[in-house]
């Protein structure tokens, strides 16, 4: 199993990878903000995904950081709180490549930090706390498992959902409903917006209490 | 024959001089200044006086060189208006009775002057065709010279001691020791020139100050400094016999000073008024209006000024630091002095910028002083605020400029100020790419609506203003500019986009 399997959520969910890697497999950014001093890429980050909406305006960039291996709770607060100052230096100041002269507006609370974590780590309490913050980015700790998101985990990222399924109850719930409400065709007037009690002529209040008699027995 | 001693004289040719008191902060700063430093250091000099009679007196055990000084590159002298003062000052000393050398001297930085011929010189003085000498004893001649000095203008005093004193040998003496002294450095460089001379004088190993160039700068600094203030300093002496020993600054007692704080560890504030000199020298060659060259003449005075009594603590040079560094790190105040003297030395050129901003900011806007407009209760940086110019920033920091790789320093500053208690809404950062609003914090639970007009914007917000609407380069501070449409304004030509 690829250690980077997990890529594959972010891919099949139209995010575009912004870590280009050469062909010497050296990795490449082109977010100052993101990078070390020296230019390189932080050992954590393992990629950056940009969303666009249907405009190709940017309006969600995800921070995928590894930390698997960390000893659970050492350095974790510390590291997201670095995260968020270059997040906000970049939200501030800086822009993305190829999108240049477009406004950060959209993004702005739309970064999230995507920690992937051994199953301990992501249960810690520091994690638990920086997952409340709403400081700056979100911060999600996910557990991994042999480079896959570990299936508890899945329905954690922001893009990932099972679809509704029908349940059969539903329908019969709908039809015991239907019956207990007044019908549409005698009692037009309770449907229509704004309806005051002075609206109601003789006949309809006649209707009205035919209705709740019923709906009492 | 004994000279006699030239103090008995001096007292009474302050009378007239009056105007020499009354304008502090306006005169030719800084090049007089080291004209004076420069007598000091000449082995036959035993005093100087600067301001008392001309710009500086360099009296010597038998005679006294009296120094007009001049600094205007790139223009001609008023070569007459010039010859007429020294004489003036010459046969006003002679009258007195004192029978030294009198040497007048034109100490300048210009282009190229021609000595005037007797012929010219009688021109320039306007002496009458023939000779002319008051006589009588002594003490009646003195009485006649001091008559003539103290006519109401400067034109009627001169005019009236010519004709009233009038001897043509006495003229040729003059022309005969009468020199002009050409300072061909710039004053940048002559200023250094004059601390590797004061360096000589010294032993560098009693100095904890290691690195020879930033010695020499501290030295020529302090020896400024030393000069300034016997001129400067408010509360001078009314009585000319006391304003003249106030005044005088005795070449032992000069060299022993410069050598006494030479041997401990120098004061902050010295170290920053070394930058604030060698700042405003670098504009001493603009040219500017005479209104504006006042104005940064008191501005540097006030600026000198308010170093000496707000940058002495070290909490007091963390502010400073705090202020102009693009460093994540600054030092604290609980840091040695030592490593405090040595992070001031690494932010020189970021500290000078800081100076060459608040000056061309307050030059646009004609203040004359530095603590204008200063929020001295902020003590976190160096804050301002110019509401009251139209500014609609509450409270700004002036900073100096982002260079190398600025989006990378930006997170450092952007970090530091972050952790203030009283953050600036507005920063005036130069740089070529970093403008807008930014935010100090995000609450990415609580969606705020785009701000449109910066006025309104949250106490979690900021601007930065990138400064390219105020020139402060070479050739650049003859521009007034207009602070309210630019830098003061919610408008910017950008669009405050990054």
């Amino acid at each position: 199993m690829s250690e980077q399997a997990w890529r594959t959520y972010f891919a099949q969910n139209g995010y575009q990878p912004l870590i280009q890697v050469d062909k010497d497999g050296n990795r490449n950014l082109n977010i100052e903000e993101f990078c070390k001093e020296d230019g390189t890429i932080p050992e954590e980050l393992s990629e950056i995904y940009l969303l666009c909406n249907d405009s190709d305006v940017p309006c969600e960039l995800l921070i995928v950081l590894d930390i698997k291996g960390w000893e659970k709770d050492h350095g974790l607060k510390t590291l997201c709180s670095e995260w968020d100052e270059q997040i906000l230096s970049f939200l501030n100041f800086g822009s993305l490549p190829g999108h240049e002269k477009q406004s950060l507006f959209l993004l702005k609370y739309n970064v999230m930090q995507i920690l992937l974590s051994d199953v301990m780590t992501a249960q810690c309490a520091t994690a638990m706390s920086e997952e409340k913050s709403t400081d700056i980015s979100r911060k999600l700790f996910i557990s991994m498992e042999n480079g896959h998101v570990a299936e508890s985990d899945r329905s954690m990222l922001p893009f990932y959902f099972d679809l509704l399924t029908q349940d059969s109850r539903t329908s019969e719930s709908e039809s015991e409903l239907a019956q207990i409400l007044p019908m549409r065709d005698k009692l037009i007037c309770l449907y229509e917006a704004c309806t005051t009690e002075k609206a109601f002529s003789e006949e309809d209040l006649a209707a009205i209490k035919e209705w709740l008699s019923n709906a009492k027995n | 024959m004994a000279i006699p001693d030239v103090n008995i004289y001096l007292p009474d040719m302050h009378i007239g001089e009056s105007r020499r008191d009354a304008t502090p902060g306006v005169r030719g700063f800084l090049f007089q200044d080291l004209i004076a430093i420069e007598e000091l250091i000449k082995d036959e000099t035993e005093f100087i006086c600067s301001e008392y009679i001309e710009d500086v007196c360099a009296v010597t055990s038998n005679g006294v060189r009296i120094i007009q000084s001049k600094y205007t590159p790139r223009t001609n002298l008023d070569i007459k208006a010039i010859t007429r003062e020294l004489y003036y000052q010459y046969i006003k000393l002679r009258r007195y009775g004192y029978i030294g050398d009198i040497i007048p001297v034109l100490s300048f930085h210009a282009d190229a002057v021609a000595m005037p011929d007797e012929a010219t010189a009688k021109e320039y003085l306007d002496l009458p065709a023939e000779q002319r000498q008051f006589t009588g004893a002594s003490a009646e001649i003195k009485a006649q010279a001091i008559e003539c000095i103290q006519a109401d203008t400067k034109k009627k005093r001169e005019d009236g001691l010519f004709a009233s004193f009038y001897k043509p040998e006495e003229l040729r003496d003059f022309l005969g020791v009468y020199k002009m002294e050409e300072v061909r450095e710039n004053i940048c460089n002559y200023r250094k020139a004059l601390g590797v001379k004061l360096d000589a004088f010294f032993n560098p190993n009693s100095c904890p100050v290691e690195n020879s160039d930033n010695r020499q700068e501290l030295l020529i600094a302090l020896a400024t400094k030393l000069v300034q203030e016997r001129y400067n300093e408010p509360d001078q002496p009314t009585d000319n016999q006391e304003l003249l020993e106030h005044r005088k600054i005795k070449r032992k007692d000069f060299l022993d000073a410069l050598e006494r704080v030479l041997a401990s560890e120098p004061s902050f504030s010295i170290v920053i008024l070394s930058f604030v000199d060698e700042a405003y020298c670098e504009l001493v060659d603009e040219q500017l209006s005479l209104d504006n060259r006042i104005c940064l003449n008191l501005l540097y005075a006030s600026s000198n000024e308010w170093v000496k009594n707000n940058l002495n603590s070290q909490s007091e040079v963390v502010r400073l630091l705090n202020t102009v560094s693009t460093d994540l790190n600054v030092p604290s105040d609980s840091d040695g002095p030592q490593d405090l003297r040595k992070a001031l030395y690494m932010c020189k050129e970021k500290i000078k910028t800081f100076y060459f901003h608040v000056w061309k900011i307050k030059l646009n806007i004609k203040q004359e002083t530095f603590e204008e407009c200063l929020l001295p209760e902020i003590n976190e940086y160096i804050a301002f605020s110019f509401q009251n110019q139209k500014d609609w920033s509450r409270r700004s920091i002036i900073m100096s400029s982002m260079q190398d790789r600025p989006n990378k320093r930006v997170k450092d500053v952007q970090k530091r100020i972050r952790s203030w208690k009283e953050r600036p809404q507005k920063w005036y950062l130069r740089s070529t790419s970093i403008r807008g609003l930014g935010d100090y914090s995000i609450d990415v639970g609580h969606i705020a609506p785009a701000r449109l007009d910066v006025t309104s914007i949250s106490p979690e917000q900021f601007a930065v203003e990138c400064m390219e609407c105020i020139g402060i380069d070479e050739g650049e501070w003859a521009i007034n500019e207009n602070c309210e449409e630019s830098i003061f304004s919610d408008k910017c030509k950008y669009g405050g986009q990054s």
